[in-house]
């Protein structure tokens, strides 16, 4: 969060604060020779310093959470002993983990085993390039944002088939089958998703699809028509099979695998995997946010106006605002994912490839087919004005009424009623036990 | 280009699960032949904690032998120790008391009632959720924290003994158990919110492991294992030993509720329902214990037992995990001359590799969690 | 309840009387001298000549008002002095719930009886087990091997005369295992002392 903020006033300052970095001896003078190397390299080393500082105080934070919601839930405490109420906790395990020794099977293929840990980081570390957390917040505001967020997203694959191969272990090969399996068949549904909201959108620059929302909260995607409403859903659930969360944590079901594909890390090696997972609950939740809940916007049309109004250090306020908000929106998924997490148990993988093909596929087509009919139908302007806050209703209410009849649907069997067994003068004989003789 | 399935070699897949692994409840160990997920058979080795207890037990006196029957069942060290003594009881014709009697009855339903947490939770755990699990063990605590008042011990208690039990109860003992049954009941219902009517969970356990009942006789399956099967047998009312005539329970049976009958739904399903009846039979115990009166132990703990020379009984128990039968043979000295121990979960899971066949790597798991096996009783 | 033991004896000794040798306790007074030192049980049993227990238990298990449907346990006891490996079947019928129990009596240098897997599967781990702890051969059993001790484990532990081996591949076993730790000298004094006083406070060394 500190690093966040620290990246919101730097970048955002840069029209108050003029850092002159040619003043700097060494850089200065790379700077001066080489202009159109230099500086893309420089900005690109800070970027990259930013970006790896807030996956890991985000990691930290988050895993904090995470043990701490689970012990919430499981009425426990969860860490209390390293720092006031456990805080330091993670910290102390992240060191511990550094200090690790670093161990490679004997019958491992060396360079597979080194790289596949590196290739999941990175797959996602280039996703937070395209995420934008303010006006002016954004690594690289490029015009495929959308498109380059799935491609890397599919790097992770590559990495943990090298990882889980190269280990030379049934376990994480059965870890690794599973989690390509299940990340390959739910890039279908997610990508659908996207689509769908492409094709209102009319961009594929994140930065573009946040503005679009701007304005009241009934204006973000998510209430845009009823479609897309459950398109958020379909989202969710095919990203917490993406990022192998509970229930779909089956490449690493530790009652099953031990730990699937990352079973024989160790150290820092593991450690990557840990942050890669942690980061990827990230992006996904923020990208949630982007994609249907109006991204930094704050979802009140006079804060929205103000920020993008705003000049000098009021801009700068603008960027802290939004990206206050969209990580409370990226926090707030990332704690159900959490809670669902600590709730459900795990599905099997025929019940995943399931959900995936016979569920989630048909219906992100049903979204983006219906969705893209809706718009051409009421043109955006059906009631003039606040046509938007129409299909706000309309969605709610639609949810609504699905709710409803789920919560009427009988239960499969009454508890209450099963909760009294048969007398026992009630039970006929015991059934013929064996059919031989 | 490749024609699909031509030239693609395909082979079947060795696994060895355990015996260090998380799912096989200890130090079972399962060679698993599968194809991708698919089970194709799989073998039990076991063994791997045995310290031969039937060779200890012929060189101890009897009294000293108890402290290894805890280490059998060590989840339900209570019903093993409440099994030997009442063989030996038998052999030795010793008398105990009424009082006794019904403090036995309520501290074995206790250990029931935390067996069956165990297994219900650590079920849970296998198929993944990992809340159900330690719910169950804050009520397992409770219980553990009564035993622990009752005879000092929190696993291994060696609390029954040849002619009652080794310590008195406190006063305030009948009220404390009242209040946790008070409790329990409305945590069960918790349970059943959590685990039991979940639609993944059900997913995972309905129409998985499916054991017929004459696959369950024929391999000598009982307890919950049998009951899930539909088949109402249990010792406690068909052979009653201490005062079990004597109460009002029901013996849960598996329906097939959410499937076919004898999935592993039911057998969990016999488990949650077997600890609401223990908690009827808890209640009337203390109601009856506080009538009652007499000593809690007839003879002295360390007194050396002499059974008459030349016999033999075989008694068995309906423990948590099923029937618990001891051979005991004298032959007029103080120690046993021969300790033959029948462990539930030795037959119960034999079946597995019967009903795990063509399944998925996901549901051995399931199955194996169902079946409630405790490997210091198997290997003993 | 169905029917109580002994009147399983009667319904026995009167169906296969040649099949078995002894069935009551005043059928072991009769028998010869060597026998008498067998442990009668509480509970009425049917001593089976080997060669025939397949057929008994046969009988038993598909008797439509016997029906022993469940093999309870497989038990085994060794008698060295009268050279004797007894195998006991405890049978329980869940449709009639009775049980019962029949014995064997088998040589001790080749203790050889048939398998009753083909009548109850449930066989299947006892009688290894019984192989793997007592020595006993069932013939005709699928895969009897060891189950419990290792599979290059010598000699059958619950024998009388087992004698336990110094070491398992280096690992020192065996009944006194502190005998073979590294045990200082002062300890072991202190050892001894700590079991003469606790022998003392039990009244005498057991037996």
């Amino acid at each position: 969060m500190l690093t966040g903020l620290l990246l919101a006033a730097g970048s955002a300052g840069r029209g108050l604060i003029d850092l002159d970095l040619t003043s700097l001896p060494l850089v200065g003078e790379m700077l001066a020779e080489h202009p159109t190397i230099a500086w893309p390299l420089l900005m690109l080393a800070i970027g990259c310093g930013v970006v790896i500082g807030y996956i890991t105080v985000f990691s930290l934070l988050a895993v904090y959470a995470e043990r701490k919601i689970s012990a919430f839930m499981q009425s426990r405490l969860g860490p209390m002993e390293v720092g006031p109420y456990g805080l330091l906790q993670t910290a102390a395990d992240g060191l511990k983990l550094l200090a690790k020794e670093d161990i490679i099977p004997r019958d491992a293929d060396k360079l597979l085993y080194i790289i596949g840990p590196i290739f999941v980081f990175t797959g996602v570390w280039l996703s937070f390039v395209v995420l934008p957390y303010g006006p002016d917040l954004i690594v690289a505001d490029l015009n495929v944002g959308l498109l380059f967020l799935a491609a890397v997203a599919s790097i992770e694959v590559v990495g943990v088939l090298m990882a889980g191969w190269a280990s030379n272990n049934k376990w994480a090969l059965f870890g690794t089958m599973r989690m390509i399996t299940q990340l390959v068949s739910y890039e279908i549904p997610i990508g659908l998703s996207f689509v769908a909201v492409v094709a209102i959108s009319g961009s594929l620059s994140m930065q573009e699809i946040t503005l679009d929302q701007q304005g009241w909260f009934w204006n973000w995607y998510l209430f845009r028509n009823p479609f897309l409403f459950v398109g958020f859903f379909l989202y969710f659930i095919a990203s917490l099979a993406e990022t192998k969360r509970a229930p779909f944590d089956l490449p690493e079901a530790e009652s099953e695998l031990v730990a699937g594909f990352h079973t024989e890390y160790t150290g820092m090696r593991f450690s990557l995997f840990f942050l890669a997972e942690y980061a990827a609950m990230y992006v996904v939740s923020a990208t949630a946010a982007v994609l249907f809940l109006g991204g930094w916007c704050t979802g009140f049309a006079f804060i929205d106006s103000w920020m993008m109004e705003s000049a000098g250090f009021q801009r700068v306020l603008a960027n802290v605002v939004g990206l206050t908000s969209i990580t409370i929106k990226a926090w707030f998924l990332v704690a159900v994912m959490m809670w669902l997490r600590w709730t459900l148990p795990r599905i099997r993988l025929d019940q995943v490839m399931y959900v995936c093909l016979k569920v989630l596929l048909p219906f992100s087509f049903g979204v983006l087919v219906f969705s893209t009919l809706w718009e051409l139908v009421t043109d955006g302007t059906l009631f003039g004005d606040w046509w938007p806050l129409f299909q706000f209703l309309i969605s709610i209410g639609g949810f609504g009424l699905l709710m409803m009849n789920f919560m009427a649907k009988e239960r499969p069997y009454d508890i209450e009623a099963d909760f009294r067994p048969l007398r026992h003068s009630e039970v006929h004989a015991a059934p013929d036990a064996g059919a031989r003789g | 280009m490749i024609e699909a399935g031509a030239d693609i070699r395909t082979e079947e897949f060795l696994l060895n699960m355990g015996p260090q692994h998380p799912a096989t409840h200890g130090v079972l160990r399962l060679v698993v032949r599968t194809d991708g997920e698919l089970v194709l058979d799989c073998e039990c080795h076991i063994g791997y904690l045995h310290r031969c207890f039937e060779k200890c037990a012929e060189g101890n006196p009897y009294t000293s032998v108890i402290p290894y029957t805890d280490r059998m069942d060590y989840l339900a060290a209570m019903c093993n120790n409440q099994s030997f003594s009442l063989a030996v009881e038998k052999l030795a014709k010793i008398e105990v008391t009424d009082r006794a009697r019904w403090m036995r009855m309520a501290t074995v339903e206790l250990q029931r009632i935390a067996s069956h947490l165990m297994a219900v939770g650590t079920y849970g755990l296998d198929v993944g959720a990992i809340t159900a699990f330690l719910h169950c063990f804050r009520e397992r605590e409770r219980i553990l924290d009564l035993f622990e008042e009752m005879s000092g011990q929190r696993l291994n208690y060696s609390y029954i003994v040849p002619g009652g039990v080794l310590y008195d109860w406190p006063d305030d003992m009948p009220k404390k158990i009242e209040n946790f049954c008070d409790q329990m009941e409305v945590r069960i219902r918790e349970y059943n919110d959590l685990l039991s009517g979940n639609g993944i969970f059900i997913k995972r356990t309905a129409d998985i492991g499916v054991l017929p009942a004459d696959v369950a006789i024929a391999w000598g399956c009982t307890g919950p294992v049998l009951r899930g099967s539909g088949i109402k047998r249990d010792l406690r009312k068909d052979r009653p030993y201490e005062f079990y005539d004597q109460v009002e329970f029901d013996v849960p049976v598996g329906r097939g509720l959410h499937g076919t009958l004898g999935d592993c739904w039911d057998r969990y399903w016999v488990r949650v329902q077997e600890m609401s009846e223990s908690i009827k039979i808890i209640r009337q115990s203390i109601s009856k214990y506080s009538t009652s009166t007499g000593k809690y132990l007839t003879t002295p703990a360390n007194k050396q037992l002499r059974p008459p020379k030349g016999e033999a009984v075989y008694h068995t128990t309906e423990n948590p995990r099923g029937e618990l039968g001891y051979y005991v043979v004298s032959d007029g000295e103080p120690i046993p001359y021969r300790v033959k121990a029948r462990a539930p979960s030795f037959c119960n899971v034999a079946v597995l590799p019967e009903i795990s066949r063509g399944t998925m790597v996901a549901d051995l798991v399931a199955i194996l969690g169902s079946l409630d096996i405790v490997l210091g009783e198997i290997d003993r | 309840m169905g029917l109580t033991a002994s009147e399983i004896v009667e319904r026995v000794r009167a169906a296969l009387p040649d099949d078995i040798i002894v069935a009551t306790e005043d059928d072991v007074a009769e028998a010869d001298e060597t026998k008498k030192k067998a442990p009668e049980t509480i509970d009425p049993f049917v001593l089976a000549k080997p060669e025939s227990l397949r057929k008994v238990c046969e009988w038993l298990c598909y008797e439509p008002d016997l029906r022993f449907d469940l093999l309870h346990c497989i038990s085994n006891i060794d008698y060295p002095d009268r050279n004797v490996i007894q195998v006991i079947y405890h049978l329980d019928s869940i449709r009639h719930k009775h049980t019962f129990t029949v014995k064997v009596d088998l040589d001790r240098a080749d203790p050889k009886v048939e398998s009753m897997v083909p009548l109850w599967p449930a066989a299947d781990w006892h009688e290894r087990e019984s192989f793997d702890l007592m020595g006993v051969i069932h013939t005709g059993h699928p895969n009897l091997k060891r189950i419990l001790c290792a599979d290059d484990w010598v000699g059958h532990p619950l024998r009388k005369d087992y004698e336990f081996p110094e070491e398992y591949h280096g690992i020192p076993c065996g009944p006194y295992v502190t005998e073979y730790a590294n045990i200082p000298p002062e300890h072991e004094v202190w050892l001894k002392e700590f079991e003469a006083e606790d022998a003392a406070k039990r009244g005498g060394p057991s037996s």
